[in-house]
């Protein structure tokens, strides 16, 4: 299964993700992570992170803290309300 | 190709870069993080030879993450008892951030760009636990062992703020790629750290905050340890959690 990338752009002050941009190209996607940074250098209110995974769904899983309501796998009660 | 500017010509570096040339660039790094004047002040020579060399120097670490994403991902199809009907693996991978790149090497000032270990980085999280990490180390160092360059089992010494999990550093075409391996709980608790970093802005990873907030991360880390063990908390234990807990719960109250 092919990797898909995603390039993700966390606003701190909004609290929320405002930009998603998806690649198969490792490439690409790594070009365009670096014109966005350089874009926004010096910003710290933002986050620009590139991750990948199989699909969109395993990135909310393994990467999950940039996406608003995903709800917590195992629900542990000593992470209840966190 | 040089480029001429107002102060001159501009020379770009170019590729391969030396070992000497990436850590210059991750020296200067560590100097404008700490001093904005610096960076403002900076030649376009230095803002060259810095972000010139950083920039494909990270750049060169997707491929070999995505060589060993393709191996970690066979790991975990062979070792995860319930596999999901649409082929999903719990496997996903990052480039490391420009800032925490930087902000890594303010905290470690012994630390050479170069050999950083985590620029690229992956993990899995198999939904089976801990004994599924555990076959998926074995088959790491069975398949990948003599590329295996450094690693921490913090399963066995859990960092300072709490965090467990296993980490194995591997080389692949010349470069350190970083390896996590997580039980859905341990992953769960990061999960709720990063999620409380980017609510508060505190660097709770770098054991920066509030103590009532550091401690009881700290505390839910080991409760949730014992669950993964099947062990159950001591009353001492209860107690104090719970009185963590009402200090700590207006961080968390939605605004």
């Amino acid at each position: 299964m092919a990797i898909i990338h995603f390039l993700l752009v966390y606003d701190l002050n909004k609290q929320h993700l405002i930009s998603k941009a998806e690649f198969s190209n490792a490439d690409e996607a790594t070009a365009e992570y670096a014109r966005l940074e350089e874009e926004h250098r010096g910003d710290k209110d933002l986050e620009i992170v590139l991750v990948g995974a199989d699909s969109l769904e395993t990135i909310k899983m393994t990467h999950g803290q940039y996406f608003d309501g995903v709800p917590a796998t195992g629900a542990s009660p000593y992470l209840a309300g966190v | 190709m040089a480029v001429v500017s107002e102060r001159g010509v501009v020379v770009p570096p170019s590729p391969p870069f030396s070992k000497g040339q990436i850590n210059r660039a991750g020296d200067r790094l560590r100097e404008w993080l700490l001093d904005d004047d610096a960076w403002q002040n900076a030649t376009e020579q230095e803002t060259m030879d810095t972000f010139g060399v950083l920039v494909p120097f990270r750049a060169s670490f997707q491929q070999p993450l995505n060589k060993v994403v393709m191996g970690l991902r066979s790991f975990v199809k062979s070792e995860m008892k319930a596999l999901p009907p649409d082929g999903k693996l719990p496997v996903g991978q990052r480039l490391k951030r420009e800032p925490t790149i930087a902000e890594k090497l303010l905290r470690f000032p012994g630390m050479e760009l170069a050999r950083m270990q985590d620029i690229g980085g992956c993990r899995a999280i198999p939904t089976g636990g801990a004994p599924e990490v555990q076959g998926i180390l074995r088959r790491i160092k069975k398949h990948w062992g003599p590329t295996i360059k450094g690693g921490k089992d913090y399963t066995e010494e859990p960092a300072p703020t709490g965090y467990r999990a296993i980490h194995v550093v591997v080389q692949r075409d010349d470069r350190l790629i970083e390896i996590q391996l997580r039980t859905p709980g341990q992953h769960e608790w990061a999960r709720a750290v990063e999620r409380t970093e980017l609510r508060t802005r505190f660097a709770l990873k770098n054991g920066e905050g509030p103590p009532e907030l550091l401690r009881y991360f700290e505390l839910a880390a080991e409760g949730i340890a014992l669950q993964d063990a099947s062990e159950a908390a001591d009353s001492t234990f209860t107690e104090e959690f719970g009185e963590i807990w009402e200090q700590v719960r207006s961080y968390f109250e939605k605004s």
